[in-house]
């Protein structure tokens, strides 16, 4: 048996840290919250091993792997998408009000995202090429996606814990690598195959890693939060009862005339 | 190359902008006015005044002082009435800022709030802040913002009977308040 060449050993010390974070999910139980992930995750890691397989049988340049690599793709991609559903709604789904409106504007955004990602890859040549425009628009979504859940959720002041911060950061990082990634393999600067994937690779390390420490800290299951804080309750309360006592004064004035 | 630069900034200003979001906010004070009692803070008081901020804006006065004023007086007295203008601006926006707050306290806390309603705030926050930059750029040119001024103080006069409705509907379900 033969040594192991970089990429075989880079694709096997992932594949390590797939089953790590898997782990620690399971330990966690992140199927009671989010359970999109959670099946993403193992997804992953049975890819991965089908990836992995095929690779030490055929080697990082052969044809079967590149095939096996390019079709097991939009599977971890649609994943993906489930996986930016399932944190969108984690996150907000407990604030009734605000979940009504930004469940409309995220799938709103989304849909016409996907649509504009679909339009504008449609006459791109070959499987893979198209793949790689495609992904490449649907990364850019995701990052936009998740962004404006961000906005959302820092304007209404509702507080993101962990380990959905910690989530979202892995999300938007690998995405970003791979839009900039795939822009240098697909623009006029010749990157090859091997840096393009060694670069992919590295990156979804770093979000596993960011994932494997959000998920590190014991967290409980969210609970409802208490709606109205008493503080926010007075204010509110103290607020409408002035206006009604102003409303009233006037109303009384208008009486005596 | 065009392609590259494009996708390259994109990312990397989108990625920046969610790692700022992700960041702990600063505390900063939410509350729009300083006052003994928060509840007064939140719905607007400046709009009020507005019929005898009109009175500043009345072309009668500039033709008045034109008439029976030195040319040195009626610069002075715009030069004022800009001034006082654009504090009254300044406590419009504060009276926005206080209803835009009880807003959200009302989103985040109601059960049956429809996506509707929220869209109806938010585009009144936009247009708001449309006429707010429209006022404050025609009181620079020297240019009476009496008409955009009526319409902010018209659409935090909707925005307050909207939020008080809102509020008065709110039925929190039990156990949603804190003690």
């Amino acid at each position: 048996m033969g040594t192991l060449s970089f990429s075989q050993a880079l694709a096997l010390f992932l594949a390590v840290v797939e089953i790590a974070v898997l782990a620690l999910a399971s330990v966690r139980r992140v199927w009671k919250t989010l359970p999109y992930l959670f099946i993403y995750l193992a997804l992953v890691v049975a890819i991965e091993g089908a990836r992995w397989f095929v690779l030490v049988k055929s080697g990082t340049g052969s044809r079967s792997y590149s095939w096996t690599y390019w079709l097991t793709q939009p599977a971890l991609l649609a994943a993906r998408a489930a996986v930016l559903a399932d944190v969108c709604r984690a996150s907000l789904s407990f604030y009734r009000g605000v979940w009504q409106m930004t469940r409309y504007l995220l799938g709103g955004t989304a849909a016409i995202l996907v649509v504009l990602a679909f339009a504008r890859t449609v006459e791109k040549p070959g499987f893979v090429s198209y793949l790689l425009f495609a992904e490449r628009e649907l990364e850019v979504s995701v990052v936009v996606i998740l962004l404006l859940l961000l906005v959302v959720s820092r304007y209404y002041g509702v507080e993101l814990g962990q380990p959905l911060k910690g989530i979202i950061l892995g999300l938007v990082f690998y995405s970003s690598v791979v839009v900039i990634n795939t822009s240098i393999l697909i623009g006029p600067l010749a990157l090859s195959w091997p840096v393009f994937s060694t670069v992919r690779v590295l990156a979804y390390l770093a979000a596993l890693g960011m994932w494997g420490q959000a998920l590190w800290v014991p967290f409980s299951q969210p609970e409802r939060p208490p709606l109205i804080p008493s503080a926010e309750f007075e204010i509110a309360s103290g607020a409408v009862d002035q206006r009604m006592r102003e409303l009233n004064a006037r109303i009384l004035q208008l009486m005596k005339r | 190359m065009t392609d590259l630069f494009l996708y390259g900034t994109l990312a990397l200003l989108l990625l920046a902008a969610a790692i700022r979001l992700l960041l702990p906010r600063a505390s900063a004070s939410e509350s729009p006015r300083s006052t003994n009692d928060p509840s007064t803070a939140l719905f607007p008081v400046h709009c009020r005044f507005f019929p005898q901020m009109r009175q500043l804006f009345s072309t009668e006065d500039a033709a008045f002082l034109a008439a029976h004023g030195s040319p040195a007086l009626l610069r002075h007295w715009r030069a004022d009435r800009r001034t006082v203008a654009r504090l009254y601006l300044s406590s419009l926006r504060e009276d926005f800022a206080g209803l835009d707050r009880l807003a959200r306290i009302l989103a985040r806390n109601s059960t049956r709030l429809e996506a509707r309603q929220q869209s109806q705030v938010v585009w009144l926050n936009l247009r708001f802040r449309l006429l707010h930059r429209l006022a404050v750029a025609q009181i620079l040119l020297g240019l009476p913002a009496d008409r955009e001024m009526q319409r902010m103080t018209r659409l935090l006069g909707s925005l307050s009977g909207r939020l008080e409705k809102v509020a008065l509907e709110m039925n929190p379900a039990a156990g949603t308040i804190t003690p």
